[in-house]
């Protein structure tokens, strides 16, 4: 107990030397937890954007369907047999049919291409939630009210609620087709997968503009649980059932190449933190080095009264373990509270997507961080231990000062 | 009676080959308890190695140092900081106090590290400052002590934990003469009082006045013990 109380002290000792020992340490700590719950929270962003907005747990779609951007082809499409539809009812919580294609907007002289997403008005609320959504209109329930139109869409061809929109297409059979249709809502989606490129066409509509004939490209389903191993036990029974024609994507392979990219973010933020403590590191043994030369006539008088070697070894690892205890404290409180801010208010992202053009990104332009106690663990644990680490050559030297030198030096 | 301190032939050298310095050659003397003995000398004629060894602060290059009939000889750091922090108390020349340590503190650290169960530690360490004429300073850190007071808490922490023997080390050699009188006097006090075995080095006239028996050295030799009345 005294020898806390005396490494608390010393600490104490030198305000301006232990504080910048600490605003290392404080900053280390907080960059692996912030540095991880922003990234945390980008990866739990992705996945659900993936899962509620463009694929659903599972995608049962054409064999070598490609995940090129804005590339839906036409010549593949397929019907949902009622065996498949009754296995579909009884093994997901939710799923819908819908029909991808690529489409030329055109209104007044405008005209681009977009992303035409042909969805069964009954069903693609409970696959695809839109929670999210911002509509002004509303969204239809049939072809005879028309189609809506993405922010962006709507923006670049000047559309407004009630106006007029002819979509051209080639139709599965290859003829080119087109209809002119009422906008019966714009909708914002804060999604850039939608908000840069969709008009959603009811399925009747969608069909009637393809020359279809029922069929689809897509059936998207919804699991009760997103987890890995769940779905892919689900994936592999949907290709069971689905046919030797159609194959079956996830969300974790839709999502994979920007999960990857996540992990070596990850691992790039752990190196630049183990920088960040190797720094901290040696600011506490210059810290603690300098205590003992500061104190040989002090080290010498503990050592005369009968501290034992072990007993001022123990003193100055204290010393480090206070240092690296109250920064990594420290750290961990503030950070803690940035990241609580941020999954609350999250951050808008909006303006830097637009930026990028991510319109390929499934990301949603609100970026709520994740808190992850382990994160918190880590960074307390490294801090502290980085702190010990530091401090055990200096505090060995201290330990073995002679003491008839030390204690008239 | 066991001696509160015995040498016998011992050698203390520095360095090697051709820079060997002898700092102590030959040197016995034994020290009995209550005694009040100064080692005076010249700078450079072994006082402080002389102290070093009978303070188990050092150990003899030959001979023996028997402390509280303890042979030092042998002894491990370990066990040499153990027999300090029971039989041994220390009072330096610049006091030596943990400035981040309450005078109370000060004192009560040589208790804890005595390794012996003494009850209330905070009332002993205060009842020892007290006895120092330090009554009412225990919360006062050593910054905010004049040098003489320093030095009774000093004397205080040597002390407390009732050593067989206390090692001081030109105790007034810091202080002006008025305040190196009153520890002097405080330090004949407690020796009569207490019982407390003093080795004092010193080159102070007034201590060596006040001392029943001086030990002087010369070039690593004991040239004179005289006995005083």
């Amino acid at each position: 107990m005294i020898l806390i109380k005396l490494a608390a002290r010393n600490v104490r000792r030198n305000v301006v030397r232990s504080s910048l020992s600490l605003v290392a340490v404080i900053v280390g700590t907080m960059s692996l937890i912030v540095g991880h719950a922003f990234l945390a929270g980008l990866r739990v962003n992705v996945i659900r954007s993936q899962i509620d907005v463009v694929s659903g747990d599972a995608v049962l779609q054409p064999l070598d369907y490609p995940d090129e951007r804005l590339t839906h082809p036409v010549d593949a499409l397929f019907t949902v047999e009622p065996d498949l539809a009754t296995w579909l009812d009884s093994s997901t919580q939710a799923w819908t049919t819908r029909l991808m294609f690529v489409p030329t907007a055109i209104h007044g002289p405008d005209s681009i291409r977009v992303r035409g997403i042909g969805f069964d008005p009954a069903r693609d609320e409970a696959v695809f939630p839109r929670d999210a959504w911002k509509v002004v209109g509303h969204v239809p329930k049939s072809g005879a009210e028309g189609v809506l139109v993405a922010s962006s869409v709507a923006r670049l061809l000047s559309l407004h609620e009630g106006d007029q929109i002819t979509m051209q297409v080639r139709t599965a059979a290859g003829a080119i087709n087109a209809l002119q249709m009422p906008v019966a809502g714009i909708v914002a989606a804060s999604n850039p997968w939608v908000d840069r490129s969709a008009v959603f066409v009811p399925m009747d509509l969608a069909d009637n503009l393809l020359q279809a004939h029922g069929t689809i490209s897509h059936v998207a389903t919804r699991l009760a649980d997103h987890d890995e191993s769940t779905v892919d036990a689900f994936a592999t029974a949907l290709k069971a059932h689905g046919g030797a024609t159609r194959e079956v994507s996830t969300w974790m392979a839709q999502t994979h190449d920007i999960l990857e990219i996540d992990k070596m973010r990850s691992k790039a933020l752990n190196m630049l933190v183990g920088v960040l403590m190797a720094m901290s590191a040696m600011g506490i043994a210059n810290t603690v080095l300098m205590a003992a030369y500061e104190r040989i006539r002090e080290i010498g008088t503990l050592r005369a009264l009968g501290m034992a070697e072990s007993e001022v070894l123990a003193l100055f690892l204290t010393e480090g373990v206070v240092l690296g205890v109250v920064g990594s404290t420290i750290g961990c409180a503030i950070s803690t509270a940035i990241v609580m801010y941020f999954t609350t208010h999250g951050i808008d992202l909006s303006a830097s997507i637009d930026r990028s053009g991510g319109m390929s990104i499934p990301i949603s332009t609100m970026l709520y961080v994740a808190y992850e106690s382990k994160w918190v663990v880590i960074a307390w644990t490294f801090g502290v231990g980085i702190a010990t680490i530091a401090s055990v050559l200096p505090a060995r030297m201290a330990a073995r000062m002679a003491p008839a030198d030390a204690v008239r030096a | 009676m066991v001696a509160a301190c015995q040498l016998e032939s011992v050698r203390k050298t520095y360095g090697d080959g051709a820079g060997v310095v002898n700092a102590l050659d030959g040197v016995s003397l034994v020290i009995q308890p209550r005694e009040f003995t100064v080692l005076a000398g010249p700078s450079g004629s072994g006082k402080t190695t002389l102290l070093n060894l009978i303070g188990c602060l050092d150990q003899p290059s030959a001979g023996s140092v028997l402390v509280d009939g303890q042979n030092t000889s042998g002894m491990t750091s370990r066990q040499l900081a153990a027999l300090r922090a029971d039989r041994i108390g220390f009072v330096f020349q610049s006091f030596n106090l943990v400035p981040v340590l309450t005078a109370a503190e000060n004192v009560e650290m040589a208790l804890h590290l005595s390794g012996k169960k003494w009850g209330d530690v905070r009332d002993r360490a205060r009842a020892m400052l007290a006895s120092v004429g330090l009554d009412g300073m225990h919360t006062r850190y050593p910054n905010q002590l004049s040098g003489g007071q320093q030095q009774r808490v000093a004397i205080a922490r040597a002390l407390v934990k009732e050593p067989a023997l206390v090692i001081a080390d030109e105790p007034t050699a810091n202080l002006d003469s008025h305040t190196g009188e009153e520890v002097l006097a405080l330090v004949r006090r407690l020796n009569e009082e207490k019982g407390a075995t003093f080795v004092c080095s010193t080159h102070d006239a007034m201590v060596m006045s006040r001392a029943r028996r001086v030990v002087t050295l010369r070039d690593g030799h004991i040239v004179s013990d005289e006995e005083r009345a």
